[in-house]
């Protein structure tokens, strides 16, 4: 028998096992130090719209007009946010810079549709209404929550977006160009 | 003679016979494990993934933006059916899986995307269940070896067992040593598993391979259950491959869960129109049409049936001109179906009438 040192089997297997800790720790840390998604605010931001083309609750198609801002803001009439927010639309629709812009409610749940018609005309809603029978606008734009709007300017892109409540204000500076037009 | 030979022709009768059985034993996990890499090799060359996988894959990576913790493909929210339908349009439409993706991050954000990207920190998502596998395998086969072969014993160091090592067959050596790796001291192997002991680790180990891989069929089968979509799909691809009774099949299984669904079922009717069933596929169009009257396909369809097949003309004439009022948003889509139309209204025997 000799006394050459003895590297017990025990105390590999627990240096194996820390090893394969510290890189599941540090593979934790690296992961939750992930940019956080941006889906929120600015996805498209400074990206081209899709294309807007939508059929009204009137039957009317809408398409967008290249010669002025777009507005579209997705609601539905259980979504209490989007409730607050349409005196604000309202408003914006019915101020002079409002009438230069086309603004666009997308009646986002289709099993909402007769009930947003009924609260777009009982609120003085006057901008078009159109459906989404395929989910294919909201997809386009990302919605992923109520109230959404979405500022396309006339080249086509988009100026901004917001997941929440509008105001007049956020809509008038977002629809006015940051460099004057030629 | 070889040393293996030596120590076979040295062997006892019993201990030889071990050694054959630890031979078969190996032989059969091996050609077990060659097997299962085999065929998952050979299903991976021989079905690449087809489109109707494609959407799979990619809605089963995509979380539904309106639904907590399911991806698109779980999910029958509104907006998870109309992402569905939204990847299977940019399928059709040539995307690569790799656009798809962008186009959903762009909209939603990097971490709507359940499965990590191949790239970065996300990298180790992939790499540490390997390493983590390969140190387990490992272990196992360390842990099987040393059972199989013996705890090393101490003695003369010879490079081969003694034969001492087959009077204490089966016995345990219980001194310190035996716990020990790359010892210097050690060197004859003390078979430590009888060979009941290992013909049920072999047999255990079929039978793992064999249970895991019935759960993964499992999974797998359960992941082909099919949405819409997913049939949609199947059904085109298998009316591209010229078997339209299996095209059919898919359309009624999508009809099943969709009995609204107007493409599904133009697209079934042209398929009984291409069988010679042209009142039954007239029916069907009518149908489809009832159901979405800015179908373009279903006009197309069923202006091909009246003019071809009915001789009516002129209802052909009014199917094509409704298709044109409805042509879709995509530009090269709209295109295709313009020239379409334009072609067939331009046939003789329909142009210039009416």
């Amino acid at each position: 028998m000799t006394d050459a040192p003895v590297l017990p089997v025990r105390s590999t297997f627990r240096w194996v096992a820390l090893g394969v800790l510290a890189v599941v720790v540090l593979a934790v840390i690296l992961l939750s130090l992930r940019p956080s998604s941006e889906g929120a605010t600015g996805g498209l931001v400074g990206k081209r719209a899709p294309e807007f083309r939508g059929v009204s609750v009137d039957g009317v198609e809408v398409l967008r007009n290249p010669k002025s801002y777009l507005v579209v803001n997705f609601f539905a009439s259980w979504c209490v946010p989007c409730r607050d927010e349409h005196p604000e639309l309202v408003r914006f629709a019915s101020s002079e810079h409002g009438r230069e812009v086309q603004l666009v409610a997308v009646a986002f749940d289709q099993a909402d549709v007769a009930s947003a018609t009924k609260f777009f005309v009982d609120n003085h809603g006057t901008w078009p209404l159109v459906t989404d029978p395929n989910g294919k606008l909201a997809v386009g734009f990302g919605v992923h929550g109520l109230p959404a709007t979405f500022v396309v300017d006339p080249d086509g892109v988009v100026a901004a977006q917001l997941l929440g409540r509008v105001t007049e204000t956020w809509l008038v500076e977002a629809t006015t160009p940051k460099v004057p037009r030629a | 003679m070889s040393d293996a030979r030596l120590q076979d022709s040295q062997d006892s009768p019993l201990q030889g016979r071990s050694r054959r059985a630890d031979r078969v034993a190996w032989l059969v996990i091996a050609l077990v494990l060659i097997a299962s890499v085999s065929i998952a090799l050979w299903r991976g060359i021989e079905n690449p993934a087809t489109d109707g996988e494609r959407l799979q894959n990619l809605a089963s990576a995509l979380q539904c933006p309106t639904c907590n913790g399911l991806s698109v493909l779980q999910s029958e929210s509104p907006m998870a059916k109309a992402s569905r339908e939204e990847i299977a349009n940019q399928i059709a439409s040539g995307r690569s899986d790799g656009e798809i993706r962008t186009f959903f991050v762009e909209r939603y954000g990097e971490k709507t995307w359940v499965v990590p990207r191949k790239e970065g920190a996300e990298l180790l998502v992939w790499t540490i269940p390997v390493v983590l596998g390969v140190l387990l395998l490992g272990a196992c086969v360390l842990y099987v070896r040393r059972g199989w072969q013996g705890r090393r014993a101490g003695g003369p160091r010879n490079g081969s067992r003694s034969s001492d090592a087959s009077d204490s067959f089966n016995s345990v050596d219980s001194s310190g040593a035996s716990d020990s790796v790359g010892v210097p001291k050690v060197d004859s192997l003390t078979p430590m598993w009888s060979p009941r002991k290992k013909l049920v680790v072999t047999v255990g180990f079929v039978v793992a391979v064999v249970v895991v891989g019935g759960i993964m069929v499992v999974i797998s089968r359960e992941r082909d259950a099919k949405s819409p979509e997913i049939l949609m799909m199947q059904a085109s691809e298998r009316a591209r491959n010229n078997e339209p009774l299996d095209a059919i099949k898919a359309y009624d299984e999508l009809l099943a869960q969709q009995p609204s669904n107007a493409r599904a079922l133009a697209r079934r009717a042209w398929l009984l129109r291409l069988a010679g069933l042209h009142h039954e596929a007239k029916d069907g169009l009518d149908a489809a049409l009832r159901l979405d009257q800015t179908l373009v396909e279903g006009y197309y369809y069923r202006a091909l049936l009246r003019f071809e097949d009915l001789g009516d003309a002129e209802g052909a004439r009014s199917d094509a001109a409704a298709a044109l009022r409805y042509l879709p948003d995509d530009a090269e889509a709209s295109k295709a179906w313009r020239e379409r139309l334009e072609g067939l209204m331009g046939a003789e025997g329909l142009s210039g009438q009416g």
